[in-house]
Parts: C-alpha cells; structure tokens; sequence
C-alpha cells in the first residue's frame, strides 16, 4: 500500500456514503480503477456502510409525549406588535414574552423577504 | 416550504408553530442520534426536550454560518454528554424495534440487527458518533468536524479506526 493509497483509504467510508464533494469523489473514482486493493477494501467498506446504516435506521422515533413536554416548557405570549409600511417594504416591531424573559425584536421586510434586524431581552 | 432558517428566526420571535415545524423535521434525528451517543432511551428522550428547549431559549445565537442541521446536532451532541454526566439509568435500547411478519425471517433479521448494533455500542463514544453521522446522517467529513469540533483529520482517524474494528467483527 502507497502513502497515496492510504490517504485514499480514509475517505473511503465517505464515498461509500455518498458524501465527498465531487472533485475529491472524481481523483478517488480515478484511483479505484487502478488500484485493486483498495477497491477491495472499498467493497468491505461498503458492506460495513451498508450494515450500519440498515441497523441504525430501525432505531425507534421519540415517544409522542416528548414533544407535548417540550411545548409544555416553552409557552411564549406575544405582547405587542407594530407593522409599518407594505408586504414588500416595511418594518414591524414586536414584543413577547418567553418564559421569564420578555424579548423586544424588530423586522425588515423587503421585496417580500424578512430580514431581522434585532431581537434583545426587554 | 419554509427554510430552516426562515423557522429559527420565527423560533427567535417567539413563534412555538416554526418550532412545532422544525421539531417534525428534527425530532428523530435529534433523537436517534442522542441515543447512539447515550445507549437509552429514556436519556434520548431527555437530550431531545433539552435540545429543543435550548433552541428556543439560543434561536438567537444561530448566525446561519453552518447548516442548521449541523448547529443542532451539535447541541444535541453537548446535551447528550450532559446526560450521559447526569445520569446513570434508564432502559436500554431494545434489541430489535420492529415486527417482521416471517418469524424465521423475523429471527435472522433480528439477529444481524442486533450484532451490528452490538459492534457500533462497543466502539468508543467518539468513533461511535463518527459512524453515526457518516452512515446514517450522510454528512460530510467536514460537516462532521464542525458538529464535533475537531479538525477534519482528526474525523479521518477516528474513522478509519472504527471502520476497521467493524470489519473484523462484522465481516
């Protein structure tokens, strides 16, 4: 095995899940055809790739109640809000309160797009 | 549909529906991940409440610099450590979740289930998240080094070992 080949070999898990960039993909693709040992090693890490993830993918999902602690948890009520201008130009101004705090923010609304601007404790 | 940035800033204003949505969209990788991290369910459960919490308390601090996806993996990743600190009980995750309707096929599943399972809960907690966020998430190396903060070869190495110790037991 080359020092190239090995620095090859660390992504190969990578390309075996499909998520190298498309010019370190093209020079492994390159390499793997004229090297056979680590296409052979490509295909072991493939089989390992492949039985990880179809174990992992049978993990369960979190209970249903989860969800209703943390919406139980994070109860926020808006205060105050203030619009001014249109739908494509504009800025609004908002208060609310979010657990102990009360949070104070303002918007920009340009070209139907919001962009905000600050949000601070009041 | 909306992106995940547009959510978090209505998350930052206070709006619980963009953080309803974003729940839908990451509960379960939130929390499958925590679980590979943790091993149990019920801390699982935990690291999801406390992750989601925590982004609607810090929506603020997400500067959209990293994917949103890799900003919250990376919480649930430090809530899975505090866990894991914190607590030392709770059920373990279940050999094999699902019902196959062939029993002998139901078996065989289950037991390759359940010893590739058993290979990745022997790998040490930090090649564990590695393969878990390169096989299951499908992130990139360098994605993977932001979420865990370390420097990309560093993601390589740990890799590359955990993939050789999977090999020999599973292959």
């Amino acid at each position: 095995m080359t020092e190239r080949c090995e620095l090859f070999r660390e992504l190969l898990p990578w390309h075996a899940a499909r998520s190298l960039e498309p010019e370190e993909e093209s020079r492994l693709e390159a390499h793997l055809e004229e090297c056979a040992q680590c296409r052979a090693e490509m295909g072991q890490t493939l089989q390992v790739a492949g039985a990880v993830r179809g174990a992992l993918s049978e993990l369960p999902g979190p209970g249903t109640e989860v969800w209703q602690r943390i919406s139980s948890r994070i109860q926020a009520q808006p205060l105050a809000r203030v619009d001014v201008g249109t739908f494509m130009l504009g800025i609004s101004l908002w208060l609310v309160v979010r657990g102990r705090q009360v949070l104070l923010g303002g918007d920009l609304r340009l070209l139907g797009r919001k962009y905000q601007l600050f949000a601070e404790e009041a | 549909m909306a992106a995940d940035s547009d959510l978090v800033e209505r998350v930052a204003r206070g709006e619980k529906d963009a953080l309803s949505e974003l729940y839908r969209r990451y509960g379960g990788r939130v929390f499958r991940f925590a679980l590979s991290l943790t091993g149990r369910l019920e801390l699982a459960e935990e690291v999801v409440q406390e992750t989601f919490v925590s982004l609607w308390k810090g929506a603020r601090g997400y500067e959209g610099r990293a994917q949103f996806s890799t900003w919250l993996l990376g919480i649930a990743r430090n809530q899975s450590f505090a866990a894991l600190r914190g607590e030392d009980k709770g059920a373990r995750l279940p050999s094999c979740p699902l019902e196959l309707p062939d029993p002998q096929e139901a078996m065989e599943a289950e037991a390759c289930t359940t010893r590739v399972r058993r290979a990745v809960e022997e790998l040490p907690t930090q090649q564990r998240e590695v393969v878990f966020l390169a096989f299951y998430e499908g992130l990139p190396y360098q994605e993977i080094a932001g979420i865990i903060g370390v420097p990309e070869g560093t993601v390589k190495s740990r890799m590359y070992h955990a993939k050789r110790r999977l090999a020999e037991v599973l292959l």
